[in-house]
């Protein structure tokens, strides 16, 4: 299964923490990517957002969100219809 | 379209003429705008219409409203549109008015939150996250009660003891101006709501101190880090640097070895972290470690790719190659929208007496953004405690004055 919801994160990142509960707590459910244990996924992470080197970083669709930005990820939701 | 009614004494530089001005655009109102520098006709002629010398003043008609204050106070009771006459162009909108306003949801506000709710106090809070600097934390090991707790659980338990006292609360928002001199506070937020309390609570906690030279803004989540405990795990392999010499920075340094390859410490002063820490960092082999050294540019195309330094001893600079650079030079307090009226200490702290009081009546603050020393969520949950029974306390004491008394 593909999720529309990713979330590149580390374990120790409270504001990742924050990002998922606050994810969960719409309904949505999401990838998880620790790239801490997952190379791959930190070249990925790195590859889509031109360099980030800063966790979390949120992808719903073809939307890439560097931080936690409550507002921006409740807008991009909105915009892609996963919740009302 | 007839000449406005409302007429508006101002002078070019004056802050509160500004900002009446913007108000009555806000709320549609007309008017027309007099220049009245001190000691010309125009200001002459206010003075004999108002009986006041200082600017500005809205008049309606002939007949005197007042400053920016009392302006603010009318629209917040509901009456401004009363009293400038226009009661008929549009059905105004009775604001709602909180007993106290707290600004912050870190350990400070929640806490001050819990306390004036408790004391039936009609309650906002409105903060841009909720938990503050608790979230930039993993584990706290020092809350009475808690032998190890996780950040974020406490942040939830924090916010589940507001929301069951049903506190109005405004997250997301940043607050852009406030006028807190008055009888009726006034904060207005980034989306052009405004918001009116009797009381106001200053909890706006602090911020990572920038060390504000080129490439810094720049490079930021592109290899700058404020957060080595989020972060550290990214630079694997890579050789980084870690500003400063306390012991946020002795422990990003920590967070590092174990991930990178090589680790610059570039302190302005001697190391001054706790020497357990020192210790841990000067016995690694993958540290070096430049004292009296200033970082004067981040550098870098896409990404960070190494920091300049200068020796204060020897006023020569070098590059060191490094693909992260991690920023731990101490906490600035959130207070730049208060510092013109409120008394600060040299670190931009508001100074405040044992219960919380700013120096303006219905003003307190708590927390870190106050001139309280260490900084501990601890700390500023007593200090939270403590502000909101002082608004109660002077709120209780004003009760039965009346509003022109302020």
């Amino acid at each position: 299964m593909s999720y529309r919801v990713r979330i590149f994160s580390t374990p120790t990142c409270s504001y990742c923490k924050q990002a998922k509960e606050f994810l969960s707590s719409k309904g949505i459910s999401f990838e998880d990517i620790d790239v801490s244990s997952n190379p791959e996924g930190l070249k990925e992470m790195r590859n889509i957002t031109g360099g980030a080197r800063t966790v979390p970083v949120i992808v719903i669709d073809n939307t890439v969100i560097v931080g936690y930005e409550e507002a921006d990820i409740a807008k991009t939701l909105k915009e892609k219809g996963l919740i009302s | 379209m007839s000449t406005p009614r409302v007429i508006v004494y101002t002078v070019s530089g004056c802050p509160f003429c500004d900002s009446v001005k913007k108000l009555l655009r806000e709320k549609g109102i007309d008017f027309l705008e007099i220049e009245a520098p001190p000691q010309s006709d125009q200001w002459f002629e206010m003075v004999k219409k108002t009986g006041s010398g200082a600017l500005p003043q809205v008049l309606v008609g002939d007949e005197s409203v007042g400053g920016y204050l009392d302006v603010i106070f009318y629209e917040a009771s509901g009456l401004l549109y009363k009293k400038l006459g226009l009661e008929s162009a549009e059905t105004p909108k009775i604001e709602t008015l909180y007993d106290v306003i707290i600004l912050g949801a870190g350990p400070a506000g929640l806490s001050a939150a819990i306390y004036a709710a408790r004391k039936v106090l009609k309650t906002l809070v409105i903060s841009g996250n909720i938990g503050g600097q608790v979230t930039w934390t993993y584990d706290i090991d020092n809350y009475l009660g808690f032998s190890q707790v996780n950040a974020q659980d406490l942040i939830r338990k924090f916010r589940e003891h507001v929301e069951k006292y049903g506190v109005e609360t405004i997250i997301g928002q940043e607050v852009i101006s406030a006028d807190i001199t008055g009888r009726i506070k006034r904060v207005t937020t980034k989306d052009g709501r405004s918001f009116y309390g009797k009381t106001l609570i200053i909890a706006t906690g602090g911020q990572h101190r920038r060390l504000n030279i080129p490439g810094e803004k720049e490079f930021l989540g592109r290899g700058v880090s404020y957060c080595s405990t989020c972060d550290a795990p990214l630079f694997a392999d890579a050789t980084v640097a870690v500003i400063g010499g306390g012991n946020s920075a002795l422990e990003a340094v920590i967070d590092l070895m174990p991930i990178a390859k090589h680790i610059y410490l570039v302190s302005l002063t001697e190391l001054t972290g706790d020497p357990v820490l020192q210790d841990k960092v000067k016995k690694s082999p993958i540290v070096d470690i430049f004292v009296r050294h200033k970082p004067v540019a981040i550098l870098g195309k896409q990404e960070v790719e190494g920091v300049e330094i200068l020796s204060l001893e020897e006023n020569k600079t070098k590059t060191l190659a490094v693909e992260g650079v991690f920023v731990e030079v101490g906490i600035m307090p959130n207070s730049s929208l208060f510092v013109d009226v409120l008394a600060t200490n040299e670190r931009g702290e508001i100074i405040v007496d044992e219960m919380c009081r700013t120096g303006v009546a219905g003003v307190f603050a708590c927390g870190d953004v106050t001139s309280v020393p260490y900084k501990q969520v601890v700390v500023a949950a007593g200090e939270g405690a403590k502000a909101a029974l002082s608004a109660y306390s002077y709120l209780i004491n004003r009760a039965g004055k009346s509003p022109s008394s302020g």
